[in-house]
């Protein structure tokens, strides 16, 4: 595997729209097609509009006759987002190993209870012996953007990939705009060196439940029932009652977004949050804090 | 919650506007400005004229004076030249501030007395019966224009521009934020700081131009795609979508901000020094 000119292998670029996934892939291919290595990428894009997932399949070697990795056949997963490394799991070779970031980029669609902020993010494969986690946007930061994690990720990969250093800073000058090439250059760098720069700093193992916890107030005698606050709930909470007062069906539900206690005519409407309120020690009862 | 509910006459409450009238929302937004930057009100004076709007000043516990029709900003002008040491903030409408009060409205700002300004523009007198404002736009219907307005609006922002005043804004009230930090601004400018904000009447411009009511009306300020710019070529490009004339593309937030003495400064007021340099 040291000749570069008759390497065989399969790498996967995973991460979030809007991290340079795609960038990075060409990246790669362009390092083997220096050496004159046949290149195939697939890409999965085009979901980075909601945060979705991004990935880029790129194979190379003496003759690569189709884009598709197969299962167990995955040499390097380059994960810019650590669950969306995970995915790619399945299809990593038993020798195979991973370079991640360990930062977490939520999907919204793991955001439904949104009332309890509860986010199930896994976390299992982390002491996984083949994973090699550390924090890239903290080195990339130090680099001077923090945009850079895509490259130094790259550049924790190129001390696994028998190619040289001229041939990757040559390609990172094609591709990366030239205003950030020296911060990339300088993050490619660190990537190199992550080992003695970046402690592994894994996340808590066990996700903290956030216990948001919203009260609504309600001024019964104050409502006038003009309805703003039914139609402007994003969460559609509160409706009008027979007696043309609102009520709240649902308020279990309340985020606490504020907007109906804002957008209120009538000061009916309390929305009161930790940040807000104050419980007293002795009695319990709910005041107001200014800040 | 809105900490500027501590700063309300409770004993006042329920106020008298009307089942989702927009005022109530700047009134919010004000309390909750009010209550953010001073910890008491005793420095603070409200100064109103008559009307909807300027009904708010008397259900907020700061210093507070009801005026004479149109007459608020001259009033505050003479309150705030005897005592410099308060922060006078004048609340007023469009009938109240442009129409009746309209040279009152020039002259405070020519005068760049140290002074917010907060107009709350919902296009008709509503307190008298939704008669036509200088603010109406053209074909728009009221009790005195069946037939709809022949005339066109005033743009309060160009005109106190044009009058000498050093800060001018406008806000929505179907923006709470955008408004609270207008306020914000105008209140820590030196000089007349004038803010004009969209609010509705739903009562009777509403249903005169079956805008809705509640927050039908409260979304059809967004029909008006009104912008947020700087760019004062943007404004007047009224349109007439559906027949009916919105407040359309509107600039919203800071038009013209500049610097020149306040009239407390010239007269070297106390606490009014001129700068140096």
């Amino acid at each position: 595997m040291n000749d570069p000119t008759q390497i065989h292998a399969n790498v996967v670029v995973a991460g979030v729209g809007g991290q340079g996934v795609v960038l990075a892939g060409n990246i790669i291919a362009d390092v083997c097609m220096y050496y004159g290595l046949d290149v195939k990428k697939a890409e999965v894009h085009g979901m980075s509009q909601r945060g979705g997932a991004v990935s880029s399949q790129v194979r190379f070697g003496v003759e690569v006759h189709g884009g598709l990795i197969e299962k167990g056949q995955l040499n390097w997963i380059v994960g810019f987002e650590w669950a969306e490394a995970l995915r790619w799991m399945p299809l990593l070779s038993p020798e195979g190993s991973v370079f991640v970031s360990t930062e977490e980029i939520i999907p919204p669609s793991a955001l439904k209870d949104r009332v309890s902020g509860m986010v199930r993010y896994p976390l299992e494969l982390l002491d996984h012996p083949r994973v090699r986690a550390f924090d890239a946007p903290a080195l990339a930061k130090q680099a001077g953007n923090v945009k850079a994690a895509g490259v130094v990720l790259l550049g924790a990969l190129s001390i696994d990939l028998p190619f040289s250093l001229d041939v990757w800073n040559q390609a990172l000058t094609r591709w990366v705009p030239t205003k950030a090439l020296e911060i990339n250059l300088r993050a490619f760098e660190l990537g190199r060196r992550w080992e003695e720069k970046a402690p592994v700093t894994k996340p808590q193992p066990v996700p903290k439940p956030i216990t948001r916890q919203v009260w609504l107030n309600l001024e019964e005698s104050w409502c006038k029932g003009c309805g703003i606050c039914v139609n402007v709930c994003p969460e559609r909470i509160w409706t009008l009652n027979q007696k043309n007062v609102v009520e709240a069906l649902s308020p279990e539900r309340c985020t606490g977004c504020g907007l109906c206690e804002k957008l209120c005519p009538d000061f009916a409407i309390d929305v009161l949050t930790e940040s807000t309120i104050r419980v007293n020690e002795e009695g319990g009862s709910v005041l107001w804090q200014p800040n | 919650m809105n900490p500027g509910k501590a700063l309300l006459r409770q004993d006042m409450m329920p106020h008298i506007l009307c089942p989702g009238c927009g005022h109530g929302i700047v009134m919010s937004a004000l309390v909750r400005v009010l209550a953010k930057r001073y910890a008491s009100l005793d420095q603070v004076a409200l100064v109103a004229g008559i009307g909807c709007s300027s009904r708010v000043v008397g259900y907020i516990d700061a210093n507070t004076l009801h005026t004479t029709h149109g007459r608020a900003l001259s009033f505050a002008t003479g309150l705030k030249l005897a005592r410099p040491e308060l922060t006078v903030i004048v609340v007023t409408g469009d009938g109240d501030g442009l129409g009746i009060g309209g040279n009152h409205l020039i002259h405070a700002a020519r005068r760049n007395v140290d002074l917010t300004c907060i107009l709350f523009n919902n296009e008709t007198y509503g307190m008298t019966g939704g008669q036509l404002a200088p603010t109406t736009v053209t074909q728009a219907f009221t009790t005195t224009t069946p037939y709809g307005n022949h005339e066109s609006a005033f743009d309060a922002t160009a005109l106190v521009t044009a009058a000498g005043a050093t800060f001018v804004a406008r806000a929505q009230a179907y923006r709470p934020d955008l408004l609270e930090g207008l306020i914000e601004q105008a209140l820590d400018h030196r000089g007349f700081s004038f803010l004009d904000v969209l609010t509705d009447c739903t009562e009777y411009f509403s249903r005169k131009n079956q805008l809705g009511a509640g927050s039908d009306l409260l979304f059809s300020q967004t029909r008006s795609d009104t912008e947020i710019s700087l760019d004062l070529t943007e404004w007047p490009r009224l349109q007439e979508p559906d027949g009916f004339p919105v407040r359309n593309l509107m600039p919203m937030g800071v038009l013209h901000e500049s610097n020149r003495p306040t009239l407390e400064e010239v007269m070297e007021l106390p606490g009014y020094r001129p700068k140096e340099g």
